[in-house]
């Protein structure tokens, strides 16, 4: 062979060992991280469920731009996550547990590494069964029911906001503070409202308090007169707002404005998750009080208000907003300090999470997980404000958990 | 027993009494029954609520386009789709077809133009009126009155107007009015600018009191074509007793037995109709 072909075979073989080597770990690297995420875009949970979908998309954004806010104390400034930017794909359940399992498992298929659930808590608990079958990490930030963390089927998902048993107790505390002792409790006819209910009734009546009505205002009713006025009738101390549907929440509220029905009521977080509840109720849903979560002088709050008022107007942040972003935020670390995007090695490092700086609660609230604690929030994560001027403006004076 | 109850479930039948009344007055026309009359409800709902709080028009502006878009709907439906069906075909189940896909193709259009989000509009008239511990809303009242002259301008304009007696002579017999050399199409291009009009005239009553999403059309056509089926098509009338019982018993239902047995009632209402009463409980006796 002359020299010259010699040469000219060793640089092919060399060029031919770089294609076959480095440019695929190459492409790996750069390869996006994707989230898949299931949501409802036509269901009784359209409203909260978007405003999720806004919130993702935008932390999304700012994670992949390197912009962690607080969060850079705890997980650096490298954007994305491993390296790789965050690539979300979308799924729409309808809010309905007969579509979640596939949706979620249609997203698996298109490639999800990572599964977030923005849907209702009824859908939610069906779709968690994927998580554990494709041992996929799952994250429902937003989603409230303590179901969704027990067993069966529980092994891969984790939740941030308070459960709905916790939000429970501070009303319970509240309640015994202002000498209550009867309930009437108003939701409607979806699923996630029922779990809502379900869990709240059997919180209250363990703690004592008298149940004098619990009403029903089926979706596509035109008013709420008819319960509002049974209701009404049973002569409550209080009353529970226990919607998850919009329309049917800003019913009740203005059935109750308009029979003048003025016994205090009190309502689940989904009222300051949906602002469009508020537009449609108008005046009707003033002096309504809500545990919510949104801290009123957490300085991580605040930062995280600024960069999401500051890209959806003012005064847009709600109690969903911080939720993904910690989901977000833990992701990152659990998947940094495994160095992997393996569903089991994610679980493993979040379970281990202690003391985890929070968006959202009292000042100096932190989440804390565990192999039986997959959703991280505990009492201080709970702020409880009224309504006043249509908007969650106030800080209810009279108790704090 | 809360009078107001009932009350309310009037005011709420009114509603129902109308959609019956488009869905009487295209049948009368067509021979058809246009289960898209509840998309052109809450079409009209929407747009309604949709110009008064999110493009902030005057609200006599917002209802007058409403009641445009209401008629134009309705004559679109039927010049566009019903018509040039029928005119190939006297299979009935291809023109239902059509129908039904109009319905749906209104639903996604107002979910993309108005937004997914249920929309309310401003209330005409706000309060109760106290009586005891019973009440009356103010809006209740309102919507019973217009309904009311609704159904007496629809029954004069049958009996006593050119095209309303034409439209009659139409429904029930189109080919021997034809012969008679009657405007068989210009009294169903009216009755459908009618039909069009109570559509809108219903979607802007109910949107000023409760939240219309676009899922709402269904609502619409199933409680409106079970008013229709109940009161019968012996008069211009009929729509509204039938639609008058559907809200009393509606009301009813959820006062006494709670909000959750609401749709079990009405299916044992529609159940109990189409056995013993199938023709309604007007209708219109033939003697051979």
């Amino acid at each position: 062979m002359r020299f010259s072909h010699y040469i000219g075979s060793v640089f092919v073989a060399a060029g031919m060992a770089f294609a076959g080597g480095v440019p695929v770990a190459a492409q790996e690297a750069v390869k996006p991280l994707v989230i898949g995420v299931v949501e409802d875009r036509s269901g009784g949970s359209t409203f909260y469920s978007q405003e999720s979908v806004k919130a993702i998309k935008l932390f999304t954004d700012m994670i992949n731009d390197g912009e962690f806010l607080f969060a850079k104390d705890t997980v650096g400034s490298e954007p994305g996550i491993l390296g790789r930017k965050i690539e979300l794909i979308f799924e729409d359940d309808e809010n309905n547990p007969n579509n979640t399992v596939v949706k979620a498992r249609r997203l698996l298929e298109r490639g999800a590494q990572v599964l977030f659930f923005l849907s209702g808590s009824g859908a939610t608990t069906q779709g968690r069964v994927v998580c554990t079958e494709q041992k996929v990490l799952c994250v429902a930030p937003t989603n409230v029911s303590q179901k969704l963390v027990e067993a069966p089927n529980n092994d891969y998902i984790f939740t941030i906001a308070p459960q709905s048993a916790l939000t429970a107790q501070a009303y319970i505390e509240a309640w015994k503070k202002l000498g209550y002792k009867r309930v009437a409790g108003v939701k409607d006819s979806t699923a996630t409202s029922k779990i809502l209910g379900d869990t709240y009734q059997a919180a209250w009546e363990a703690a004592g308090f008298e149940t004098v009505a619990v009403e029903t205002v089926e979706v596509g009713a035109p008013d709420a007169n008819a319960q509002m006025l049974r209701v009404r009738n049973a002569k409550p101390d209080v009353i529970m707002d226990l919607f998850a549907s919009a329309s049917e929440a800003a019913a009740m509220y203005r059935s109750k404005s308009r029979l003048n029905i003025a016994t205090p009521t009190f309502a689940t977080n989904t009222l300051t998750a949906t602002p469009h509840i508020w537009q449609l109720a108008g005046d009707a849903v003033n002096g309504a009080l809500v545990v919510d979560t949104i801290g009123v002088s957490n300085p991580n709050t605040g930062e995280l208000r600024k960069a999401y008022d500051g890209k959806y107007g003012a005064n847009t942040m709600v109690w969903l907003h911080p939720m993904v972003w910690d989901g977000l935020i833990v992701l990152k670390k659990a998947a940094e300090t495994a160095g992997s995007t393996d569903g089991t090695a994610l679980r493993d490092e979040i379970v281990k999470m202690k003391d985890f700086p929070s968006s959202f609660g009292q000042p100096g609230f932190t989440l804390n997980f565990g192999a039986d604690r997959h959703n991280g929030a505990g009492k201080h994560g709970l702020v409880v404000v009224e309504f006043a001027d249509r908007t969650p403006s106030r800080v209810w004076d009279v108790y704090q958990p | 027993m809360d009078a107001g109850i009932i009350i309310s479930g009037l005011g709420t039948g009114a509603v129902y009494g109308l959609i019956a009344l488009a869905y009487f007055l295209f049948t009368r026309a067509t021979k058809a029954v246009n289960f898209a009359i509840g998309a052109f409800v809450m079409f009209a709902a929407m747009l309604s609520a949709y110009l008064v709080t999110v493009a902030e028009v005057p609200v006599a502006l917002a209802t007058l386009l409403a009641l445009g878009a209401g008629i134009a709907l309705v004559w679109l439906a039927e010049a566009g789709v019903l018509r040039p069906i029928m005119a190939r075909t006297t299979d009935e189940f291809g023109a239902v077809m059509a129908i039904v896909a109009l319905m749906f193709v209104l639903e996604q259009l107002a979910g993309i133009l108005f937004t997914r989000r249920p929309l309310v509009g401003k209330p005409f008239v706000d309060g109760i009126i106290l009586v005891g511990d019973s009440f009356i809303e103010y809006h209740t009242i309102l919507v019973l009155a217009v309904t009311v002259l609704v159904f007496a301008a629809v029954d004069l304009w049958l009996r006593k107007g050119r095209y309303g007696r034409m439209l009659r002579a139409v429904g029930d017999n189109e080919a021997a009015a034809r012969v008679l050399g009657l405007p068989v199409r210009r009294a169903k291009g009216v009755a459908m600018v009618c039909t069009g009009l109570v559509c809108a005239v219903a979607g802007v009553l109910v949107v000023s009191y409760t939240p219309v999403n676009f899922h709402s059309s269904i609502g619409f056509a199933i409680l409106g074509f079970v008013a229709f089926v109940i009161g019968g098509m012996g008069n211009a009338w009929a729509p509204l007793a039938g639609g008058l019982i559907l809200g009393v018993i509606e009301a009813l239902s959820a006062y006494l037995l709670g909000g959750g047995a609401r749709d079990y009632v009405l299916l044992a209402l529609v159940l109990v109709i189409f056995t013993v009463r199938p023709q309604g409980l007007f209708h219109i006796e033939v003697r051979l």
